[in-house]
């Protein structure tokens, strides 16, 4: 079904929305949590919270992309899952990842009273990465925004693990410096 | 405190663009994508009306009269393309215009499709059967247009429509909304007529054929070298030459007042392809014997369903999607098209049956090349077509004048399904137990098609293009 027919289905509160939902986006978004998550127990449990969340959210919201409004939903749900997680300590994977975006983080800080909004920041995020290489940005997505594994995602693009992780020293490298230089507080 | 930031800068990171989601999602469904795994599929369905009266014959064969005005579509877009967005925004608002029909237009094909289905794959045991349910509605709605009176009235009710006007509205729609020619899929529903020189026909009725049916006409010499290389020629084409054999053996006879091709060739590429090197070879329990078949293997998240005498899990395709349906022990593929459950399952509930559910699903699929060729009317006539085939009551006036005696002599229809993988190599294959039809376990199931089973191959309309029973992969 047409992404239109699905939330068409929604407006009109008709419970196949979900089903409709699930049989086209159940697998994408079934990774996108499993990329953060690493369990497929927790995975289930968040892609199911995913449709409730799309079920409140639409209406009113009708999303331009379906596919990406489920997977923002996904992962903010899975980044909640995780912070428990983490707390935990179950997700090695997780810390691996944050582990790395640590070396995004400016070191220099102008204004250590100013934190800036989460969504001023996903801005300059965006900014970056319309500058940057179309396959430096894809291995950057797949690995931070989808949770690929190095190997994943490096087969993704056809590369090795190797040449991934020396690509993306080089991306967050670049990010850090870009943030610096925009003046961006995390 | 730097970790805090780090994870601030991860919830950032849920604001990036779409676009780069989309440029970076590990699966795209309908975005280019390498892929090794193809499904090929294609039907032909001939009717030929037949005037008992000889005619004289003189004239060339082949002639094009008519042609149809197919829609244009962008081509699919070039993943390594400068344009790549532009092409795929036209590629995709094509595709949309294609598959954006009234609402409802397939309603009541339903009913069609579960009273013909089980009477097309009827037939021999033990041996495979293909068709393709969608080519036979075509073929009979633009027969329904060459007939009148009773005739066509018994047409209509088959094909469940209280009138020719609806059905034309039913039939164009159905029509576009499988239509996709953009380089990377190809699904067209063609039509073809060939018509004697020596007749004149109604050129309204050819020409509504071409507005609504996208139909060509071709006139020419019946019987003909000519004319049966033309015939030839433009099945090959339109099949892209899988059914090249069945194809040959199509001839007219030089008392053919008019014939119709009704064909579909379907390619398309998995969304989730096989991995390379995990195919190996190993037992299918045919009715026939044992035989060693290669066999697919893939993990992943996926729904699982089941009912009382089946089980089923679909795969999908960049274009559509590919069911297959495992009788459970003791039942046959047969069984189950005999099994009302089971019908309303294939033809598009499963998004609301009950009985289903989303879990780990090791597919485990022989790769098959599944033909078969069948002889329509005497399925047609336990369906309620009869007129049609009796020169004492069939009535093609909307066809031509001199129709007197003409009926339909015989309708063939033809159809190949085959599901590949290149470049096979082997990695250790675990012998699995095949599951028994019903409530799988709680976390995984294996899904094994190691004995005769049903398939069912649906485009984005969820209208059924072919299905078919595998008795011998």
């Amino acid at each position: 079904m047409e992404d239109s027919g699905i939330i068409h289905l929604f407006f009109a509160r008709a419970e196949q929305a979900l089903s409709e939902t699930r049989r086209k986006y159940g697998t994408y978004l079934d990774q996108v949590a499993y990329g953060i998550l690493r369990s497929r127990r927790d995975v289930e449990e968040v892609v199911n919270d995913t449709y409730l969340g799309a079920w409140n959210a639409i209406p009113p919201q009708i999303p331009a992309s379906l596919k990406c409004f489920l997977a923002q939903i996904a992962r903010n749900l899975a980044l909640n899952r995780l912070d428990y997680l983490t707390a935990a300590k179950r997700a090695r994977h997780a810390e691996a990842l944050l582990s790395e975006l640590e070396d995004c983080v400016p070191d220099r800080s102008s204004n250590p009273a100013l934190v800036w909004e989460t969504r001023e920041i996903g801005r300059a995020v965006n900014r970056f990465l319309s500058d940057l290489e179309p396959r430096r940005r894809t291995l950057f997505v797949a690995r931070y925004f989808y949770g690929r594994t190095l190997a994943e995602a490096a087969e993704q693009l056809g590369i090795t693990p190797r040449q991934a992780k020396y690509q993306l020293s080089l991306v967050r490298a670049a990010l850090k410096t870009y943030l610096e230089q925009e003046g961006i507080e995390l | 405190m730097k970790r805090e930031k780090a994870k601030r800068l991860n919830r950032a990171l849920q604001e990036i663009d779409d676009a780069y989601l989309e440029e970076a999602a590990p699966r795209a469904s309908g975005k280019p994508r390498r892929s090794v795994w193809l499904a090929a599929a294609a039907a032909v369905l001939c009717l030929a009306l037949i005037l008992p009266a000889a005619l004289s014959r003189h004239g060339a064969g082949g002639l094009l009269i008519a042609a149809p005005d197919y829609p244009s579509m962008a081509p699919y877009p070039k993943e390594d393309s400068l344009f790549f967005d532009s092409q795929y925004t036209a590629w995709s608002r094509d595709l949309r215009t294609q598959t954006h029909q009234p609402a409802g237009y397939a309603d009541g094909l339903e009913a069609f499709f579960s009273q013909s289905i089980p009477v097309l794959l009827t037939g021999e045991a033990g041996e495979n059967r293909v068709c393709s349910p969608l080519t036979v509605y075509m073929a009979l709605a633009v027969s329904a247009e060459l007939a009148n009176g009773e005739s066509r009235q018994q047409l209509l009710s088959l094909l469940g429509v209280e009138s020719i006007e609806a059905l034309r509205a039913q039939a164009k729609a159905v029509w576009n909304s499988n239509y996709r020619d953009d380089g990377a899929v190809k699904r067209v529903l063609a039509s073809a007529l060939w018509l004697s020189d020596d007749v004149d026909y109604v050129p309204e009725t050819l020409q509504r054929l071409a507005d609504t049916y996208y139909a060509s006409s071709y006139r020419g010499e019946m019987g003909s070298a000519a004319m049966n290389d033309a015939l030839h020629r433009w099945l090959n084409e339109q099949t892209d030459g899988l059914l090249e054999e069945q194809a040959a053996d199509l001839e007219l006879d030089p008392r053919t007042l008019l014939a119709l091709t009704t064909t579909v060739a379907f390619r398309c590429k998995w969304v989730e392809t096989f991995p390379v090197g995990a195919t190996k070879q190993g037992v299918f329990h045919s009715p026939d014997g044992d035989r060693d078949v290669d066999y697919m293997r893939r993990t992943m998240s996926d729904v699982y369903y089941w009912g009382a005498h089946f089980s089923a899990v679909s795969h999908r395709l960049e274009d559509g999607e590919m069911w297959f349906l495992l009788p459970g022990e003791g039942a046959s593929p047969e069984d189950l098209l005999r099994d009302d459950e089971v019908m309303a399952f294939l033809l598009g509930r499963s998004a609301e049956w009950e009985n289903q559910k989303y879990l780990t699903v090791n597919k485990i699929l022989p790769k098959f090349d599944a033909a078969s060729d069948i002889d329509l009317i005497e399925g047609l006539k336990l369906l309620g077509v009869t007129d049609v085939f009796d020169s004492n009551w069939a009535d093609f006036s909307p066809t031509a004048a001199s129709n007197e005696g003409a009926f339909f002599s015989q309708i063939k229809h033809a159809a190949r399904v085959s599901v590949d993988e290149e470049g096979c190599a082997a990695v250790a294959f675990t012998a699995l137990i095949a599951p028994e039809a019903g409530m799988p376990p709680d976390e995984e199931v294996d899904f094994i098609l190691d004995r005769p089973f049903l398939f069912l191959i649906t485009g984005q309309d969820g209208l059924p293009l072919f299905t078919g029973i595998v008795n011998r992969p």
